[in-house]
């Protein structure tokens, strides 16, 4: 079930009044109605993933009580590389296993002896990635003890499929969501009103930028040779704010509405666009995964202690791990190669935590020098953005070299002047809410009500004038 | 709770009247480049507006056309009334089985036809029907017909047009001037028809293939409006109208349609490329040129004729 259906404008309704009036005050009920709501979420798009999910539940939470009870480190471990080879063993094989395939096929082939891969018709599993990412830190958290292991199947079976972030995250971490699911929940207005309110921006940046910018960065990246170098340039920049507005739309509609229910997942996103230098970039973007990498990968490989050699590494090898995780697609193994490399010269010049608060804090406008690092941040991450877009590293190479060619110099060929004036408009709202949780938190909260409720109705408005009209599904669930 | 579900069915009904107003100054003030979901194309292709104010003021006919452009560029009413029927088309843009519905309830009884002829291409039961909605509501009345199909269709688009339709028509500004007789290549010919001026037509050797997929919706639409036909009890006979053979054969899937269609009664193919031909006869992939339009008028009412579907001849 899609966020911007109409099946979802029915089913949320129908779910906040189910759990608010029908609950009561039982938590074992509310725990309940939100597990089957969940399901019947995920069920949506196809019954058979919620056998998957199912059992990824069912793995972690006798892995979890496992790891509780015994007493022997040598247990706890072999229970933790249980979960693992079930959760990325899933996750392998539906994501990965034609690529392995492939690569397998391929590598042989380099070395004259001809092989061939067959390759299976594999469906992916909507959100497997995230869901998958989200139950290991459990495993992980139990046994490393920051945790207890759940004894409420019903609260953990809801912990993992939490419809709200179930398919796009944020991933959320056991220690932060689960507690949550064992707490009594009290209705909140203020925290309910400012969730819809989360929402609405949300369905803006998703409805209206993201699903405008798509048709143009499909119709340029389809054939970029068709295109003149300032096009494709200008597609690469639409194409960031398109995935931007799409996955942080997803986002804030999936922290908002989990307030409705009483809950606070942590934020994903935190004005990525007006990054200074690439590591505050990746301290602003899909901080939820960014921060699992870290957490999981780039840590227990030693993080940032040990020798310069051992810190590239590291930090090398977390990017490109990240990177393969968005898909089974050597590109996104050099996208990832690439924003490592971004990263470098701040790892050893240490300037990679120089701008830890938002850019011009405090003032309306930004310094010229501020414009220009953040339109450096902007063209950097475009070039990363023409990896993400490629089939392959033949079709990246050929839009970057078509890239430098004098008609970069000329007038780009998008006409779309419905976009621009809608950019102006995300740019100017998102610029002056930078400073918060999402752009529009303190809009109008000092204004009368009337006004208020105007400058929302206006909002909505403005979604209906210019959305897509045909569902376009989230970016972010093909990963 | 009680108060936040309150502020919430408080806060719908204020939304609603907020974005109504905003409806309004767009349409009035905005370029339609900067209004991509209000559109309302009033006066500007197809000539629907002339076409309803003359049904109006008609009195009944013997034949009346249904159907999209190939409808209204295709049934000449003057040949026919060369052979002695009078004939009104009532074809449009694009114009879906959703809004042929439309039309059959608003002017079967107004226009008394003793016979309906349906142009039944297959690309109107492979269409949303959004465009010519749009047609319909910047053209025509907001009345209940035309509300159910918005109804139907459900659709934004469809929606934004039925406001910004109520709001001219409440403020009396649709097209109060007529539109102007001819426009471009067009010209309008009184009775419903479309006349096109047209240079020589060179087909593209190879159309891009069209696999044929019928809409569950428009096809429950096409059965409503036969069966509206039969309970008015108004002969009616189903005509595919010729189009290019270049596109007929890059069309996949016809057979589905045609069982349909013959299954639904009387039922005409025109479709011939040995008395059409593509060069000759139309002026462009899917409309016949005058030349053509004469060919194929004159055997369909020598077809309707022998096999006795016409209704009595005299005008009345």
């Amino acid at each position: 079930m899609l966020f911007n259906s109409i099946d979802f404008a029915v089913f949320l309704p129908l779910v906040f009044l189910l759990y608010w009036a029908v609950g009561g005050r039982s938590l074992a009920r509310r725990n309940a109605i939100i597990l089957g709501a969940s399901y019947v979420f995920y069920g949506w798009w196809d019954w058979r993933f919620m056998g998957l999910l199912a059992l990824s539940t069912l793995v972690d939470f006798a892995v979890g009580i496992g790891m509780d009870r015994s007493g022997t480190l040598r247990r706890r471990r072999w229970l933790l590389a249980l979960s693992l080879v079930v959760n990325l063993g899933l996750l392998g094989f539906f994501k990965y296993f034609n690529f392995f395939a492939q690569s397998f096929a391929d590598a042989f082939t380099i070395f004259g002896v001809p092989f061939t891969a067959d390759r299976l018709d594999l469906v992916l599993p909507v959100g497997i990635s995230f869901y998958t990412f989200q139950t290991l830190s459990y495993s992980i958290d139990v046994y490393r003890g920051h945790l207890r292991a759940s004894r409420d199947a019903v609260a953990f079976a809801a912990y993992v499929s939490f419809f709200p972030q179930l398919v796009a995250g944020p991933i959320e971490r056991a220690v932060n969501l689960l507690p949550q699911f064992a707490s009594p929940r009290v209705f909140d207005r203020a925290k309910a009103v400012d969730g819809l309110r989360q929402m609405l921006w949300g369905l803006f940046k998703k409805l209206v930028i993201a699903d405008n910018c798509a048709p143009h960065v499909q119709a340029i990246f389809a054939d970029h040779e068709a295109w003149n170098a300032s096009t494709v340039l200008v597609g690469a920049f639409l194409f960031g704010i398109q995935v931007y507005c799409d996955f942080s739309g997803y986002s804030d509609i999936a922290i908002g509405c989990a307030r409705l229910f009483g809950f606070d997942l942590m934020r994903n996103f935190a004005f990525p666009l007006f990054a200074r230098d690439i590591a505050e970039y990746w301290r602003r973007w899909n901080i939820s995964v960014t921060t699992w990498f870290r957490d999981y990968v780039y840590v227990p490989l030693g993080g940032s202690r040990g020798r310069l050699p051992q810190r590239i590494r590291n930090t090398l090898l977390v990017f490109m791990v990240s990177g393969f995780w968005h898909g089974p697609n050597w590109t996104f193994v050099a996208w990832g190669l690439l924003h490592g490399l971004y990263f470098m010269p701040q790892l050893l010049l240490g300037t990679n935590r120089q701008f830890l608060d938002s850019v011009a804090q405090g003032r309306l406008l930004p310094r010229v020098g501020e414009v220009l690092l953040m339109l450096r941040t902007t063209l950097l991450t475009c070039i990363g953005h023409i990896f993400f877009l490629g089939t392959d590293m033949r079709d990246v190479m050929a839009t970057l070299t078509h890239l430098v060619d004098p008609s970069i110099l000329s007038r780009p060929q998008i006409d779309a002047s419905a976009l621009w004036l809608m950019l102006v408009l995300f740019f100017a709202v998102e610029w002056v809410g930078r400073e918060h949780q999402f752009a529009i938190e303190r809009l109008g909260l000092r204004w009368r009500r009337p006004l208020r409720w105007s400058a929302y109705a206006s909002l909505c408005f403005v979604i209906i004038m210019y959305m897509r009209t045909d569902e376009v599904p989230f970016f972010y669930f093909q990963f | 709770m009680r108060l936040f579900l309150a502020q919430i069915a408080a806060f719908l009904p204020f939304a609603t009247a907020v974005v109504v107003c905003l409806l309004v100054i767009w349409g009035e003030l905005v370029p339609v480049k900067l209004r991509p979901n209000l559109l309302h194309p009033a006066q500007v292709y197809g000539y629907l507006d002339t076409r309803l104010k003359e049904a109006d003021a008609s009195p009944p006919v013997d034949v009346l056309f249904l159907g999209s452009s190939k409808a209204y560029r295709g049934f000449d009413p003057r040949i026919w009334a060369g052979r002695g029927f009078r004939a009104f088309n009532l074809g449009s843009t694009g114009q879906t089985p959703l809004q042929m519905e439309v039309l059959v309830q608003r002017y079967a009884d107004r226009l008394k036809p003793r016979l309906v002829i349906i142009e039944v291409d297959a690309s109107p039961f492979m269409d949303e029907g959004v465009e010519a909605s749009l047609d319909f509501f910047a053209n025509g009345p907001v009345d209940r017909p035309a509300l159910e199909m918005a109804w139907r269709l459900g659709h934004l688009k469809t929606w934004n047009a039925v406001g910004f339709g109520l709001w001219l028509e409440c403020t009396g500004r649709r097209n109060p001037r007529p539109e102007p007789p001819s426009m471009g290549t067009d010209t309008y010919v009184p009775g419903g028809f479309v006349e096109h001026e047209s240079g020589p037509f060179e087909p593209p050797s190879n159309p891009p293939a069209i696999t044929i997929r019928l809409r569950r919706a428009q096809v429950e639409a096409f059965h409503r409006t036969l069966r509206a036909l039969d309970v008015a009890d108004v002969p009616y006979v189903l005509v595919s109208a010729p189009v290019t053979d270049a596109l007929y054969r890059s069309r996949r899937g016809q057979d589905e349609l045609t069982t349909m269609l013959q299954g639904c009664g009387r039922y005409m193919a025109m479709q011939d490329p040995a008395t059409y031909d593509d060069r000759t006869h139309f002026y462009d992939l899917g409309h016949l040129n005058q030349r053509g339009v004469e060919r194929f008028n004159t055997a369909l009412i020598d077809c309707l004729e022998r096999r006795g579907w016409l209704p009595g001849t005299g005008l009345r």
